[in-house]
């Protein structure tokens, strides 16, 4: 059985239109799988059919945690199996607050009925420490979902949630945009941890900015819904210096699937 | 309050308009005066409803009923019933007598309380007010001396009738007083409330004010503060609760007239199944308070259907001197992007309307201040 993320010949539509034409892609425990593209070519697409979002319709292929299809779980369930996702541009949610929402999704994890109550001090302390690791202040945890984030203060929440929730594979929608320089290496540092920890982590990004401080494992870069290529991180080096129009030329069009 | 005075208000009654202009050419009215038309002809409730254990917990100090019963005063205090005694504050001088709910309850009023914390004196206090099955009105003034503190709870009980009741708090913070009030506004779907809080701040003084209300067949309440001293400040906030089969109109308005005066006020709403919620809130800032500065915002979110929900904040300034004046406002329903961001953590949509509502109920702070839980409201 193998263990990690596996997507399988994937073919997706989304509101009718054919967006993913067949990926496959492996994200093991331990490792960084940067997923490469230019707009438009299905990244977002893949992260949320993996999370199984409404509206993302499964056509043909598979997706599989340890080996078991999940392509038949709600996406809550495919969360409480171990599976997260770090939104690029997650939505405002007024009435919650981020320790509420961390401290209900913990306690749904541990099977309790009562989604907001505290059970362990300590977790309440790891929120305030990691969050200001993370340079996200007290006050801002206490304030409702997103509401009046800045577009880092966003991107660290998202990163603070992963932390907390110690999830087996995280995907990541673009953590850097938004980000200052600081930024960037302090979200890179925290990918690092997760993949010492053994975590299987998905790095969705345009840029290869992130890998001065992150090396990838794996990388695939996307083009119209297909895979055009995948190869180690001399890949991401190569995105960056030549740009997706040479892979379009290079790997599409002249049908070259090696480096 | 003299003979005189009360067939003057008699009079008005019928002379007197629920209100003057419709509030919006699309939503005429946000409160539905014909509840409180059809039940203003009630007699008089012979009987009143027991606090439920939730509230009945705090030990209320002074309870307004049928009558008005005081129990372990603090000695900082002093009350005097002025259904028997005359006031040393006319009654309704601070609201005034301009409309038709004005006078009726100015009229009918038949228990009130004038409760004073001396100057330089600290004091907490429970006060309620109960409704029952038939008319209640309760006529509340509270003068805070000269820098004096109150922590005050205010508990606004009515349970089922398909009565009316009408409760009137008039405050007066006197110069460099402390108010930290924690309001309960919990009314039952049957019951009809009428209500006014108007506070009027001296130089100095500040308020620090959280409410929570669940209203009742229509319930409009309406919650001013006169920022009338120099650097008198205000925070004020609210969680309203508009559950199925009930109607809300809640308002709450700082008038800034003290120069450097600060107000902030907030207010978080939920509107469930059927239910109905306007959400308003007015900072005004007059020619004479200048270099103030005043902040108001309100957010309402619907869940279920047909619930409808209205959130008006304003700001009016008529000085050309301000340091900052701020006004946000949204309604909300829950979203697909909501759905699967929550799912995306493990949560249900259920779960996520669960939180919603715990969430809004505890925003104001006065929930945890009573010591309330989400399911003692319902």
């Amino acid at each position: 059985m193998s263990k990690g993320l596996e997507v399988v010949d994937l073919h997706v539509n989304v509101h009718g239109k054919k967006v993913l034409k067949g990926v496959t892609l492996n994200v093991g425990y331990g490792t960084i799988h940067a997923i490469m593209g230019p707009n438009g070519s299905g990244k977002s697409t893949l992260a949320y059919t993996i999370m199984g979002r409404e509206g993302y319709e499964v056509e043909r292929g598979d997706i599989r945690l340890d080996g078991e299809s999940i392509l038949d779980l709600p996406t809550e369930e495919r969360a409480l199996k171990g599976l997260f996702m770090a939104l690029q541009d997650p939505p405002q949610i007024p009435g919650v607050r981020l320790t509420t929402l961390m401290i209900a999704a913990l306690n749904k994890r541990q099977g309790s009925s009562d989604l907001t109550r505290v059970r362990d001090p300590k977790i309440v302390r790891r929120m305030y420490s990691l969050a200001e690791e993370l340079g996200l202040s007290r006050d801002l945890l206490q304030r409702e979902i997103n509401v009046g984030f800045s577009g880092g203060e966003k991107k660290r929440s998202e990163l603070l949630q992963a932390l907390i929730l110690e999830p087996r594979i995280i995907i990541l929608d673009e953590p850097d945009s938004g980000l200052d320089v600081d930024g960037v290496r302090k979200v890179s540092e925290y990918l690092v941890n997760l993949k010492e920890q053994g975590r299987g982590v998905m790095l969705i990004t345009h840029y290869a900015r992130m890998f001065k401080y992150v090396k990838p494992d794996m990388v695939t870069v996307l083009i119209d819904g297909r895979v055009a290529v995948q190869g180690g991180p001399e890949l991401a080096d190569l995105v960056e210096e030549r740009g997706y129009a040479y892979i379009r030329r290079r790997y599409v069009e002249g049908k070259d699937s090696t480096i | 309050m003299s003979a005189q005075a009360r067939e003057r208000y008699k009079s008005l009654i019928d002379q007197l308009p629920f209100q003057y202009l419709a509030d919006t050419p699309t939503v005429r009215y946000y409160t539905d005066w014909s509840v409180f038309e059809s039940r203003m002809d009630k007699g008089y409730a012979y009987n009143e409803h027991p606090l439920p254990p939730q509230l009945a917990r705090h030990n209320p100090n002074i309870l307004l009923g049928t009558a008005l019963r005081l129990s372990n005063l603090p000695s900082q205090v002093e009350v005097i019933d002025i259904s028997r005694e005359e006031s040393p504050v006319e009654p309704m001088s601070l609201v005034g007598v301009t409309t038709k709910m004005h006078a009726y309850h100015a009229y009918m009023w038949t228990t009130g309380a004038y409760i004073r914390v001396n100057p330089g004196e600290e004091a907490s206090l429970v006060v309620a007010s109960t409704g029952g099955d038939g008319y209640l009105g309760h006529h509340i003034i509270l003068e805070i001396g000269r820098g004096a503190r109150l922590d005050l709870k205010l508990l606004d009980y009515a349970g089922s009738s398909d009565a009316l009741k009408t409760l009137v708090v008039e405050v007066i913070a006197r110069e460099d007083s402390r108010l930290d009030a924690t309001y309960l506004t919990l009314h039952h779907p049957s019951h009809a409330v009428y209500k006014i809080l108007h506070a009027r701040l001296y130089e100095g003084a500040q308020v620090e004010a959280r409410g929570l209300t669940a209203g009742g067949a229509m319930t409009r309440y309406e919650e001013t503060y006169i920022l009338e001293g120099r650097r008198s400040r205000l925070d004020a906030r609210a969680s309203n609760v508009a559950r199925s089969s009930t109607k809300t109109d809640f308002l709450l308005n700082a008038i800034h007239r003290g120069p450097e005066s600060e107000g902030f006020i907030s207010a978080r709403g939920v509107v469930l199944t059927n239910g109905y919620l306007a959400q308003r809130g007015l900072a005004k800032i007059d020619a004479e308070a200048q270099w103030a500065s005043s902040e108001v915002e309100s957010h309402v979110t619907i869940l279920g259907e047909p619930a409808r929900g209205y959130a008006i904040p304003m700001l009016e300034i008529h000085s050309g001197d301000v340091v900052k004046a701020n006004h946000e406002a949204s309604v909300t329903t829950i979203q697909e992007d909501h759905v699967f961001y929550m799912r995306s953590r493990g949560l249900s949509r259920e779960e996520l309307e669960k939180l919603m509502i715990t969430g809004i109920i505890e925003y104001s702070g006065a929930a945890g201040k009573l010591g309330l839980e989400p399911t003692d409201i319902f």
